[in-house]
């Protein structure tokens, strides 16, 4: 842990005992602290912004709820992931009938893939806002599971002690699911090119 | 080194990848990477793929979300929280004395499943012949009589002249009955009326408010509203997961024993999701609460939190899918106070909810289409299915619950379509006065039904496949603990032949939405307005 991270959850275990206290506006700044951080996961979860920004709210809402007996053996920050996770769990096993459609993705969803670094040539911005865009599909598709697994690592870049708190498995199976996502994502993308390619061909 | 050895290294690439081998496993994989070169191609593509993830735009919260969040902290107040800090300050049991949550849960799930079967199977033994009756006047005339054991059940005290809570007062033009607590579950047995509720519901159910008196003598009135398939569902849940919505399961038993066995079937069935809110509850996770005095022991409302309200809502999703009705009616809000739902079209009560914050409780009310058999929340309803002990043998299923035997109910649209397995609108359905509903769905056989499979034996097939349809993962235990329920019921019914009623053993789900906070009421709707 460096310096600012031991700071913001020395701030952050701070904010929670005022909160305990009655402190709403503590719970406010731990809100708005982290609400970037759990909207984007939530994003990713659920690959729909309306969704996401639901989720995250009521992740919220219920960690206000619980934060009473929130007894600070974890970190905030992991607490609020592992309700928010939850909620999508549960979400996405009511919708199990209804999967989002990958339309979603493009209208209501995820962060359009748009390559950020204006100085790169034009063809290589498009190229590489193709392969976010892939990338972020193939990541949409990946079981709730694995998908789970490789957001915490691959976006939230946590470690996988904390990925296993969060997600409430040994970190055995953490370091599985991670392996096994990003093979599944390996192979997806494969197909795609592979998908391209023959486009390509028959194209000429 | 040997295949499965290589296999296992390439297993460990992406924690190796990740730097989260020890020192010793790090070293045989990049034995491994010296050697091959696939293993090393592999590797470059996980790192591509690891870092096209880093990559990925990262989007910034909107600012409603905490403008949401803060407002809706706000709304609930000092209050809430003081009440939240007692309770983390009361005595916690230690993590490893709590049971856990799937032992529980497949507790009480098989304890729910049992109360379905029992209920199910109990009144094919129990339920006398219904008593054909003039399709209008109090439902009370169409009760079948009495037996001893329904005698000596004592009836939650209601003062006189006073419909029970959630009931409609007599003279209602509409449903033109009037009911108290007992005769309500009675009124399922009594003849089926004219099906004009029986489709999914795309029109208000009922055009006029109902007037009743309520116990302060004010005017109340009662808006049956009606949900649309496809409509509000959702938004449903979410404003239980926002806090905006509370859900009550209240329980009616006959007896100590019965209401006993039901509250611990729901408690098991809904204990407090520590996946969900990362903590245990610091209390018990129903709490109950005396709805009437008198009947302290026979009727609770049980408050259920909202990790729990998700999952009894879950089944909820049969509306979107068409495959339900769902009705919602208003018992009382804040005075013009507009439902704070959206999609759910109607105005609540004008009359603050007797036993809770100010809000608009409704009672939700579930029922099938097509011999699916209504199950919301895991709650086992009154079901009055079965004629006589003849008709209910011929109907058992040899193989216990029958797997969906038994005729599945008919298609939609089928004379007669009705679910004897569960059925969790109970007064819901009563205070509705749709007795259409409430007896088409109540399994009571009728000279008009003539499809070949008897009530019972479509309520199984239709309990089963509600069963299937919200607990895949659990049919297979459930359906053991059914037949063990339905055995241990064969042997009892022959031990007492003699007809009794069913137990008026029901849940009924209430949920009350809260007024949104810091927000002024939106402008009053008519009854049938819709999205």
């Amino acid at each position: 842990m460096d310096r600012s991270e031991l700071d913001s959850a020395t701030s952050d275990e701070r904010l929670v005992a005022r909160a305990q206290q009655g402190d709403a506006g503590a719970f406010e700044q731990l809100v708005r602290r982290h609400q970037d951080r759990l909207y984007n996961l939530c994003l990713r979860l659920s690959g729909s912004r309306t969704q996401a920004e639901d989720l995250a709210q009521a992740a919220m809402l219920q960690a206000f709820e619980a934060l009473p007996r929130f007894e600070a053996r974890s970190r905030f920050y992991t607490w609020l992931f592992r309700i928010a996770v939850n909620l999508a769990h549960s979400y996405r096993r009511r919708q199990r009938r209804a999967p989002a459609s990958l339309d979603a993705m493009d209208g209501d969803g995820g962060p359009r893939p748009v390559a950020e670094s204006w100085a790169l040539d034009p063809l290589e911005r498009i190229d590489r806002a193709e392969k976010a865009e892939r990338l972020g599909r193939a990541l949409a598709e990946l079981d709730e599971e694995f998908r789970a697994a490789v957001v915490l690592k691959d976006i939230e870049e946590l470690d996988y002690a904390t990925i296993a708190e969060i997600l409430e498995v040994p970190i055995g199976t953490v370091k599985s699911r991670i392996h096994r996502g990003r093979m599944f994502l390996r192979a997806a993308l494969t197909a795609c090119d592979d998908e391209e390619d023959a486009r390509d061909r028959v194209g000429k | 080194m040997t295949g499965s050895e290589n296999d296992k290294l390439i297993g460990e690439l992406s924690a190796y990848l990740d730097g989260e081998l020890d020192a010793q496993a790090r070293a045989a994989v990049e034995a491994l990477l010296a050697e091959s070169e696939p293993a090393r191609r592999l590797l470059a593509d996980l790192r591509a793929i690891a870092v096209g993830l880093r990559g990925l735009p990262r989007a910034a919260a909107p600012a409603s979300l905490a403008e949401s969040v803060i407002r809706g902290i706000r709304g609930r107040g000092e209050s809430e929280t003081a009440g939240a800090m007692r309770a983390s300050t009361a005595p916690r049991r230690p993590r490893a004395q709590r049971p856990r949550r799937a032992l529980r849960l497949a507790t009480g799930l098989l304890a729910t499943a049992a109360a379905f079967v029992i209920i199910a199977v109990g009144v094919r033994f129990l339920v006398p012949p219904p008593v054909q009756a003039p399709l209008t006047g109090r439902m009370e005339q169409a009760a079948p009589p009495r037996s001893d054991a329904e005698a000596s059940y004592r009836e939650p005290a209601t003062p006189a002249g006073e419909p029970g809570r959630g009931q409609l007062a007599a003279g209602e033009p509409r449903t033109g009955v009037a009911r108290d607590d007992a005769s309500a579950t009675r009124a399922r047995s009594a003849p089926r009326l004219p099906s004009e509720s029986m489709d999914v519901v795309a029109a208000p159910v009922a055009p006029a408010p109902a007037a009743r008196s309520e116990p302060d003598g004010a005017e109340a009135t009662e808006r049956p509203l009606a949900l649309r398939a496809n409509e509000p569902v959702e938004e449903l849940t979410q404003s239980v997961a926002a806090g905006r919505t509370v859900v009550h399961v209240v329980v009616r038993a006959r007896s100590e024993d019965e209401y006993n066995a039901s509250v611990a079937a729901i408690a098991a069935a809904t204990a407090s999701d520590e996946k969900t809110s990362g903590v245990a509850p610091a209390s018990p996770p129903l709490v109950g609460k005396a709805l009437e005095p008198a009947a302290d022991a026979y009727q609770r409302t049980l408050q259920v939190a909202p990790p729990e309200a998700w999952e009894l809502l879950a089944s909820l999703e049969r509306v979107s899918a068409g495959e339900m009705t769902l009705s919602v009616e208003t018992t009382g809000s804040a005075a013009g106070e507009e439902l704070n739902l959206p999609g759910v079209a109607g105005r609540p009560a004008d009359r603050p909810s007797p036993d809770g914050p100010a809000g608009t409780e409704k009672t939700v009310a579930a029922r099938s289409r097509g011999g699916r058999s209504d199950v919301v929340g895991g709650g086992a309803g009154v079901a009055q299915g079965g004629a006589d002990k003849e008709a209910a043998e011929r109907a058992a299923p040899a193989d216990g619950m029958g797997g969906g035997r038994g005729g599945g109910g008919g298609a939609p649209g089928a004379p007669s379509r009705r679910a004897a397995g569960a059925d969790v609108a109970g007064a819901g359905e009563a205070a509705l006065g749709r007795t259409g509903v409430r007896d088409r769905d109540s399994g009571v056989p009728d000279a008009s039904d003539k499809s070949p499979a008897p009530p019972v034996a479509r309520g199984y097939a239709g309990l089963a496949e509600g069963l299937r349809r919200i607990w895949p993962d659990w049919i297979g235990a459930l359906e053991e603990g059914a037949r063990a329920a339905e055995h241990w019921l064969a042997a009892r019914a022959a031990a007492n032949a003699s007809a009794a009623r069913a137990a008026p053993h029901e849940w009924v789900l209430h949920v009350t939405v809260l007024p949104p906070a810091g927000e002024a009421p939106p402008p009053a709707s008519q009854p049938d307005s819709r999205r």
